[in-house]
């Protein structure tokens, strides 16, 4: 009775009164701290953009957001100088030149199609497993030996520690390494890179996240299957890979409610679907 | 609203018996028993919106209504079986069944236990309303100010609700987490359109909304006829619609990297590129109401250092100077470099443009803790410090230019103030328990729509002569 008295009496204010309201609170506990997330670029539109989001509802946590490659992001986590790792591969696990991450846990964040990409010119439409391991171990050199012009091939990789590198050998040419010595191979740092050499060469090849592919540069088939989110869903598609999150240990505070906020399903179906990455639901 | 408001106050009356604002003559119909303990009168109720007087009794504290004055209002057929003393209500596929001095009513063979025992008085049957109303698939949503009592015949909608705009002086716009937007009246508590679409943004005029998906085309939906137009093909990933306030144009961040900000013409989906400076993650853009100014936020990337050349062994992640700043750029000049409007090193939000010019925005403090967030003002060149020593959330500037701010007091219950900027005085529009997670004032400034935080999700209410009243249910 007092206190419906007292929310009577303070019917001062809005729109002439002010007003309390008589029931339960669940204010939740005010999140702080810093996050820093390093390592891939091609998880960086993903984790930036979460970071814009997470924010507004989370004042007092800052977070830096940095892209470079995906070894640098269990790396970083290990020497203390991030707090999340982003990386392309669970490197918790053993992948080809590289050893498991010893102390970290990975946390899935969505699915990112890869596909190989030829100048939008390039009258090649498709390649195979065999055509691709010929064309990144230096045995075919010449677009015509895959059903193009006859004009040298300029290969285009990634350095070693990229997890779109780590992914393109694994799926796309089945565990076969690329021979970064043959003559006609070129460098890229990112994936930014790497677009812009194939976009600047008509008969440069290489290979990036699904949703780099626009402007001048187009994704050639994969066995006879485009590179599409649709194929990768049913299946017919095999060149992606998760997404991953890595942490010292279990996450902790603004750190666990970060990587949470990335697996809801409203930023999953929402944003991450708009940046051409595949909800984590949405595989079968 | 006269009518509405005086029937709010003989409900309320009637209901929580608050003897400062007792009308004299409301209880008319009364009729006294000869027990004592029962009293019969009318109540006034909303039903879906409208007000209807229903006969009530009182009994021991409860009150009761009329069976066959709810069948009435809620188009429920209403039968009473001789025989086995039982009445049957049913609608919308829902069935309430219960008897005589019944403690209990069965609604589609689930029964459940009333608030109070049906209660025969005058040849007149009465039952509590919540449970009766319940058991028929709807909703009693209860003033807890001036205890007045609307019946949604059909059900509140239920989910998890947020982003709620005004759309006109009845309806509002909001989105449900299972990717839905709604058109909802928030007169009668009903939906009036639902879009299959998850965020959206409404024009001044309240009367269409543009959206993206994950093709990056630019849809307009016209909420009257519900009919979608896309007015771009453009693919690039986009975020942040604004509208121009004459309604002609939407601004947006465009690229995956929202490094670029442009606008695309209404009419015939033209894209204009305003700023492509190669600034990434641009976000919090604003602009003038005569389209000449764009604020944004931007913040530089953390560096990567290296011990080898290679790059494969990772030294340190170099943070310093990625603190986010607040950029404006000339939108009329072509190449107009983007002026930096702060330098500090706190998190900031919310970026207001005032009428005159001036630039609001909340500053947080990310290194001391305990800091409670700030207000600042941006006048030309100099910054000062408007609102210190409260826990501001967000801040809502209306059309007319005022400015209200949602904040968490030290109790944790939250406020809505309104600020006078000028003088820096601040009005309390409202206080309650209930964790508030945003606001948004009618174009009038006479209502408002509260998002709350429940453990179940989200809801909405509208303030309501000094009540939350909820809007939504959750689930």
């Amino acid at each position: 009775m007092k206190k419906l008295t007292l929310l009577v009496l303070s019917f001062a204010l809005l729109f002439g009164y002010s007003f309390g309201v008589q029931e339960s609170t669940a204010s939740a506990k005010t999140l702080s701290g810093k996050i820093v997330v390093a390592g891939s670029s091609a998880l960086l539109p993903l984790t930036q953009q979460a970071a814009k989001e997470f924010k507004k509802t989370n004042h007092k946590v800052s977070i830096s957001v940095s892209g470079s490659s995906s070894i640098a992001g269990p790396q970083s986590v290990l020497k203390g100088s991030a707090t999340i790792g982003a990386s392309d591969w669970d490197a918790t696990k053993p992948v080809p030149g590289f050893k498991a991450f010893e102390g970290l846990v990975a946390h899935k964040i969505a699915v990112i199609p890869f596909a190989t990409i030829v100048h939008k010119d390039n009258k090649v439409k498709n390649l195979t497993t065999k055509q691709l391991q010929d064309i990144y171990t230096g045995k075919i050199k010449n677009w015509k030996d895959v059903g193009g012009d006859d004009q040298e091939i300029v290969v285009v990789t990634r350095s070693v520690g990229s997890g779109t590198r780590v992914n393109y050998i694994e799926k796309a040419l089945n565990g076969v390494d690329i021979n970064d010595k043959s003559s006609n191979v070129v460098k890229a740092g990112k994936s930014g890179e790497m677009v812009t050499k194939v976009q600047e060469n008509k008969y440069a090849i290489g290979y990036v996240d699904l949703p780099y592919v626009k402007g001048n540069i187009k994704a050639v088939d994969f066995n006879g299957v485009a590179a599409t989110v649709e194929n990768i869903k049913n299946g017919k598609y095999g060149i992606w890979g998760y997404g991953y999150l890595l942490t010292k240990g279990q996450p902790k505070a603004a750190d666990k409610a970060f990587i949470e906020f990335i697996q809801s399903a409203k930023f999953q179906k929402n944003t991450a679907a708009k940046l051409k990455f595949i909800p984590l639901s949405e595989m079968k | 609203m006269k009518r509405t408001l005086s029937s709010l106050i003989v409900a309320g009356v009637l209901v929580s018996s608050v003897p400062t604002i007792i009308p004299m003559n409301v209880v008319n119909a009364a009729q006294v028993s000869q027990d004592t303990k029962m009293k019969a009168s009318t109540q006034y109720v909303f039903v879906d919106g409208t007000t209807q007087k229903i006969a009530s009794l009182q009994v021991n504290g409860n009150t009761l209504y009329s069976v066959k004055e709810i069948a009435r209002y809620t188009q429920a057929t209403f039968t009473y079986d001789v025989k086995s003393k039982t009445y049957t209500l049913a609608v919308n596929g829902q069935k309430a069944t219960f008897t005589r001095q019944s403690t209990h009513i069965t609604s589609n063979n689930t029964k459940m236990e009333l608030a109070a025992p049906v209660n025969i008085f005058n040849n007149q049957t009465y039952i509590d309303l919540e449970s009766l109303v319940s058991a028929l698939g709807g909703d009693v949503v209860k003033n807890e100010v001036t205890g007045a009592k609307f019946i949604v015949s059909k059900g509140l909608v239920s989910g998890s609700f947020s982003n709620a705009k005004w759309l006109n002086g009845s309806q509002i716009l909001f989105t449900s987490e299972d990717e839905n937007a709604y058109v909802f009246n928030v007169k009668t508590k009903k939906v009036i359109k639902q879009f299959p679409v998850l965020e959206m943004v409404s024009s001044p005029d309240g009367k269409q909304a543009v959206y993206t998906d994950d093709t990056g085309f630019v849809y307009l939906l016209d909420f009257e006829t519900g009919k979608t137009t896309q007015i771009s093909s453009d693919e690039s990933f986009k975020a942040e619609f604004k509208w121009s306030s004459d309604g002609t144009k939407v601004f947006f961040l465009q690229g995956d990297k929202n490094e670029t900000i442009s606008s695309t013409s209404v009419k015939d989906g033209s894209i204009t590129t305003i700023l492509d400076d190669k600034v990434e993650y641009k976000s919090d853009l604003v602009i003038s109401a005569d389209g000449s100014k764009v604020f944004y936020t931007a913040a530089k990337q953390a560096e990567t250092k290296y011990t080898d050349e290679a790059k494969s062994d990772v030294e340190t992640i170099v943070t310093d100077g990625t603190e986010p700043q607040i950029y404006s750029v000339d939108a009329n000049v072509q190449g107009s470099k983007p002026v930096a409007i702060s330098s500090s090193k706190e998190n900031k939000f919310f970026t207001t443009l005032l009428p005159n010019g001036d630039v609001l925005y909340l500053g947080v403090d990310v290194e001391d803790e305990e800091k409670l967030s700030e207000l600042k003002l941006v006048q030309s060149n100099n910054q000062t410090t408007l609102v210190a020593e409260m826990q501001i959330e967000s801040i809502n500037m209306t059309k007319n230019g005022n400015v209200y701010l949602l904040v968490t007091e030290k109790d944790e219950s939250s406020s809505i103030y309104k600020l006078d900027v000028s003088t820096k005085k601040l009005e309390k529009k409202l206080n309650t328990p209930q964790a508030v997670t945003g606001f948004d004032i009618s174009l009038d400034e006479k209502q408002m729509v509260v998002m709350v935080s429940t453990e179940d999700g989200e809801k909405l209410t509208v303030l309501k002569n000094g009540s939350l009243e909820a809007l939504t249910k959750t689930n």
